[in-house]
């Protein structure tokens, strides 16, 4: 077994909001070990951006905060250190990726300066320096002729070159972890494939950790080792992403699989789960998928069902994968 | 604009950075000479500010030579503008009375840059009591008519030309601080912002290098229109009597020397040095609408 990384062990977001508190995160454990790649998905507003936010511990500060919970990154927790010294992590043992590559450069920046501005901050580095790796950075992540993009502003380019450019961003001090929140929502297809390609051979080469969150189980099956399936901020599956695929448990993961086109079955309409996520400050008594749920039991609406070990490396939240297990035993 | 369509390309070819920026600059160059008051709003500021820079050079006379010979005499060929009551060239005086003019517009809106952008920045970043208390101050600096307010600030801080420069340039802060502050608090929600978070870079540093650079084409209109503000309040000034002392030549200061004249008929001394006022505000209003214009489209497209 590999050393963990990060551990992520009861963590609670909340904000306040004018209509009282939004618990978007609710008591969540993730682990990630070196090297290892850990996909989040869910559906929009099921809390994953809101986890990864609370791990780089970028939350708004003025609404959002982390009411409980433990956020460890090689041991140290992150949630009690002071400002300082999670900037001291931030962008330099742990970086992120974000989802629209439009607008997260800065427009009126050089494209040089707002690649290497983690590495002078964090490395300590001179200008020179600095635009030399750079340069480096860029030409690693697949841009041809870096020596010039480096002086360019950001609209000068496309959007697959700015999620290129994020990337080389984000890895310009080899962090251990590499958060990116949906990194391939924004851009087509074609260049999809390229920057998820680019972000694998980047792991194997620097042995980067990946948290990758995403609604998209596409990329999910491509990247990662295993995968955590987030409902209305709560995990109600977690295994490897052989065993999501070819056996998943909760109700919530084979809805997602069901709504997949399918090239053999030539459907004409998707399956689609029915409702929407519940507004998190009118949850559901009982299990918060229930209302939605095809396979509802009565006390589905009583009691809420705990994450449970169903087999070997496989965590389920919902009562009738305990019944069964309980029937087998 | 084309820069967004060729976004949509896979792997496009970028051009080379120079031609880019070349272009750039002339299309800039091009939207301000297809404004048609800019271009005259730019040329009465490049004027004035030349004439100031040459004054020296140009001037016929001396601004403060006596000559009682020769007193209120009318506009002719050896005085263009005419005579004041001590019988200095008027001419002259409102050469030199350009200098001091720009000069106190430039040190009077510097002032209100440097304090200003920083308070309205901070108070909008850190928001919270910090900003209330800010921007509260600001509300009460706004609260007093202008003249007013940079009279007490003149007169307290004792007549003269650095005092009215330190008075006009506190009196333009809250217009400089309201701006910053509405653009930090748009900007500092942006994704580029968070994502700059996200490697580590300090808040003071976000907001002067990253969030700054971002709110420079608003600021630099505000900057523009400042200048005839500060110029036509620092004029007043002088023509209250708080502002440049006696002799030098302020065109302020003329027209209030040069007023009991107008009854018995001596023009020339309040009308030249008043359309020295006129033109060099107009020249910057002009400048800061066309600028405002120019702008505000080209960065949103930008994006």
């Amino acid at each position: 077994m590999t050393a963990k990384l990060l551990e992520v062990s009861g963590l609670r977001t909340e904000f306040v909001t004018g209509g009282g508190v939004i618990r978007a995160v609710d008591g969540i454990d993730l682990k990630i070990s070196e090297g290892e790649t850990l996909g989040i998905v869910g559906e929009s507003g099921c809390g994953k951006s809101i986890t990864s936010l609370s791990i780089m511990q970028l939350l708004p500060s003025k609404i959002g905060r982390i009411a409980a919970g433990e956020i460890r990154f090689k041991g140290e927790d992150l949630v009690r250190r002071s400002g300082r010294e999670v900037r001291r992590v931030r962008g330099n043992r742990m970086a992120m990726i974000f989802q629209e590559p439009m607008t997260s450069l800065n427009p009126v920046i050089r494209i040089g300066r707002q690649v290497a501005e983690s590495a002078r901050y964090h490395l300590k580095i001179g200008r020179k320096e600095a635009e030399t790796l750079a340069i480096e950075m860029l030409r690693k992540v697949g841009i041809s002729r870096p020596e010039q993009i480096v002086k360019q502003y950001p609209h000068e380019l496309s959007g697959g070159m700015r999620q290129r450019v994020m990337i080389a961003m984000a890895m310009v001090c080899k962090p251990e972890l590499l958060i990116a929140d949906e990194p391939t929502t924004a851009l087509d297809v074609t260049i999809q494939a390229q920057i998820l390609d680019l972000m694998r051979e980047l792991q194997r080469e620097e042995g980067t950790a990946i948290l990758m969150i995403t609604h998209d189980l596409g990329v999910v099956a491509e990247m990662c080792d295993r995968v955590v399936v987030m409902y209305a901020g709560q995990i109600v599956e977690e295994t490897d992403v052989r065993t999501l695929f070819r056996s998943p448990q909760h109700p919530y993961t084979r809805g997602l699989l069901d709504s997949l086109p399918q090239l053999s079955e030539g459907r004409e309409r998707l399956a689609s789960i029915p409702g929407q996520v519940p507004n998190p400050l009118e949850l559901p008594a009982g299990c918060r998928f229930a209302p939605r749920c095809p396979v509802k039991m009565r006390e589905c609406e009583e009691a809420v069902p705990e994450l449970l070990t169903t087999e070997e490396g496989h965590q389920c939240r919902c009562f009738l994968r305990q019944k069964e297990k309980e029937a087998v035993s | 604009m084309s820069e967004t369509a060729t976004t949509l390309v896979p792997n496009p070819v970028p051009q080379p950075s120079a031609r880019a920026d070349l272009r750039k600059r002339q299309t800039f160059a091009r939207l301000l000479l297809k404004n048609r008051l800019a271009v005259l709003g730019l040329s009465f500021i490049v004027i004035w500010t030349l004439l100031a820079v040459i004054a020296p050079w140009v001037s016929p006379y001396e601004p403060t030579l006596t000559d009682t010979a020769s007193k209120l005499q009318s506009p002719n060929a050896a005085h263009w503008f005419g005579t004041d009551n001590f019988g200095r060239d008027v001419l002259s005086r409102v050469l030199y009375g350009a200098r001091i003019s720009i000069w106190t517009g430039l040190i009077a809106v510097a002032i209100s840059l440097c304090i200003g952008v920083p308070l309205g920045g901070i108070a909008a970043y850190y928001g919270g009591r910090l900003g209330s208390v800010i921007m509260r101050l600001m509300d009460i600096l706004l609260a007093f008519p202008s003249l007013v307010l940079s009279m007490a600030i003149a007169a307290s801080i004792g007549a003269g030309l650095t005092s009215a420069m330190i008075a006009v340039g506190i009196v333009g802060i809250p217009e400089f601080a309201r701006l910053m502050y509405g653009q930090t608090i748009s900007l500092k929600e942006k994704e580029y912002i968070e994502a700059s978070r996200a490697i580590g870079v300090k808040d003071n540093v976000i907001l002067f290098r990253h969030i700054l650079p971002n709110a420079l084409a608003p600021l630099l209109v505000q900057a523009t229109l400042g200048m005839g503000f500060a110029i036509l309040t620092a004029s007043s000034l002088s023509f209250l009597g708080l502002g440049v002392k006696p002799p030098i030549a302020e065109w302020g200061a003329m027209i209030s020397e040069g007023r009991e004249y107008i009854i018995s008929g001596q023009w020339w001394l309040v009308t030249f040095p008043g359309l020295g006022i006129a033109t060099s505000i107009l020249g910057f209003n002009l400048l800061g609408d066309g600028l405002r214009d120019i702008l505000d489209p080209r960065l949103r497209s930008g994006k």
